[in-house]
């Protein structure tokens, strides 16, 4: 008899404490619990602005690419930098409502002679210039971008018959917003 | 965690506040700045005016220009700083509006960064701005109004005109849709354009089909009401 009961606490209870037994007596106890997760995104805009050349500034050196020209008006690419593109730009926004511009506008090189008109942008590639004015003009615009969104330009300068000789030297501002 | 980029950049963060301030209470808020580049960047904070016109043209003017400026009411700290690569700062601007202030004032802060070039030879040097707009309402005294102005056809395109006529900005959702007796023949919306205080916008449908319609245009502004007009053009 003794064997037998110690046999039965040997085997049952086990099988009790460690579960088996809920199936067979109690309904099963369900504990379901969740984590909450949060993940804030903070709404940004940003520009960037690279160019290849030496000293991170553009140079059109008409001496080295042959001047005078045969007639004006003639149209000199940068001599440095010698490739496209000769700006790269790039535009962050992340917001998912707003409409983000690129604008940009310069100042004359030569208020008299050389006036910032005679410098051209194209979007990179394109060959499609447009002159730089003094007063803000859009260059792109979208809605959210996918990471930094390239909006690379090429430059050239228009050269006339009228411009003096000498070293001048201008302001290209560039300007992202989102209203 | 943010990439360091060779060139010059950064990033602002918020691009735009839209704050309800009681009037004679000062409020502080700030903006994010991260250098995104492997340059020191010395950065310069100023105060603009803007409007946008009626075909949604942003022009930037000098601060206190603007009727609904801001500007006199905002206080900026720093107004110039260096910023390491990789570095985050924090520009703060206290905003405390006078006892007489009704409905929306607005303006922004242009941040400026600069990098000298390295040699001087004959030139261009670039210089990078980002703007933290700012739209600052005066508490209970925010009036929202608007009515379409006019509906016209000219050069293959409709044109709706929509005027705010209250004092805090709009941005308003346009809803076109052109009828051919009973069919719907056009159908487009256009969301999200900002009209100032007191400032019209025209909002342009490009619409090439030939004969008779019906258009109508409804406009959700935000107000008590949608508005809709409704008029007929002959396309030849």
């Amino acid at each position: 008899m003794r064997k037998c009961i110690f046999l039965f606490a040997l085997v049952v209870l086990p099988i009790n404490l460690f579960g088996l037994g809920r199936q067979i007596g109690a309904p099963p106890d369900t504990l379901i619990d969740s984590v909450q997760v949060q993940v804030i995104i903070p709404e940004r805009i940003g520009l960037y602005l690279e160019t290849d050349a030496s000293g991170d500034i553009v140079v059109f050196d008409l001496d080295a690419a042959g001047y005078p020209p045969a007639s004006f008006p003639a149209y000199y690419d940068p001599t440095d930098p010698a490739t496209s593109p000769t700006v790269d730009i790039e535009v962050f926004s992340n917001s998912p409502t707003k409409t983000w511009y690129l604008d940009a506008c310069g100042d004359d090189f030569d208020a008299t002679y050389i006036p910032i008109t005679q410098l051209e942008w194209s979007p990179a590639g394109a060959g499609s210039y447009t002159d730089f004015s003094n007063g803000w003009t859009n260059h792109a615009s979208g809605s959210k971008t996918t990471g930094w969104e390239a909006h690379d330009e090429d430059y050239r300068f228009e050269a006339q018959a009228d411009d003096p000789a000498g070293t001048y030297t201008t302001w290209v501002r560039y300007r992202v917003y989102a209203l | 965690m943010l990439f360091v980029l060779s060139g010059f950049g950064f990033l602002l963060s918020p691009p735009s506040f839209d704050l309800v301030v009681f009037p004679g209470r000062a409020v502080t808020k700030s903006i994010r700045i991260t250098n995104v580049s492997r340059e020191t960047l010395f950065i310069e904070v100023k105060k603009e005016d803007f409007v946008i016109d009626a075909r949604g043209k942003v022009k930037w003017l000098e601060p206190g220009v603007y009727p609904f400026s801001c500007h006199e009411y905002v206080e900026v700290n720093p107004l110039s700083f260096t910023i390491l690569p990789g570095e985050k700062k924090t520009v703060r601007f206290t905003v405390n509006l006078p006892q007489n202030a009704r409905g929306e004032y607005s303006g922004v802060l242009v941040f400026r960064s600069v990098r000298l070039p390295k040699v001087w030879k004959p030139t261009v040097v670039l210089e990078g701005e980002v703007v933290c707009a700012l739209y600052i309402k005066a508490a209970n005294t925010v009036v929202k109004s608007g009515d379409i102005k006019n509906i016209t056809y000219e050069g293959d395109t409709i044109f709706i005109e929509f005027s705010n006529e209250g004092n805090c900005r709009l941005k308003p959702s346009v809803t076109l849709t052109v009828w051919d007796g009973p069919e719907k023949v056009y159908e487009k919306k256009v969301e999200g354009e900002t009209i100032l205080r007191h400032s019209r916008r025209v909002f342009a449908f490009p619409f090439k089909k030939k004969g008779r319609f019906r258009v109508i245009a409804r406009i959700d502004y935000g107000g008590l009401e949608i508005l809709e007009g409704e008029r007929e053009i002959l396309v030849r």
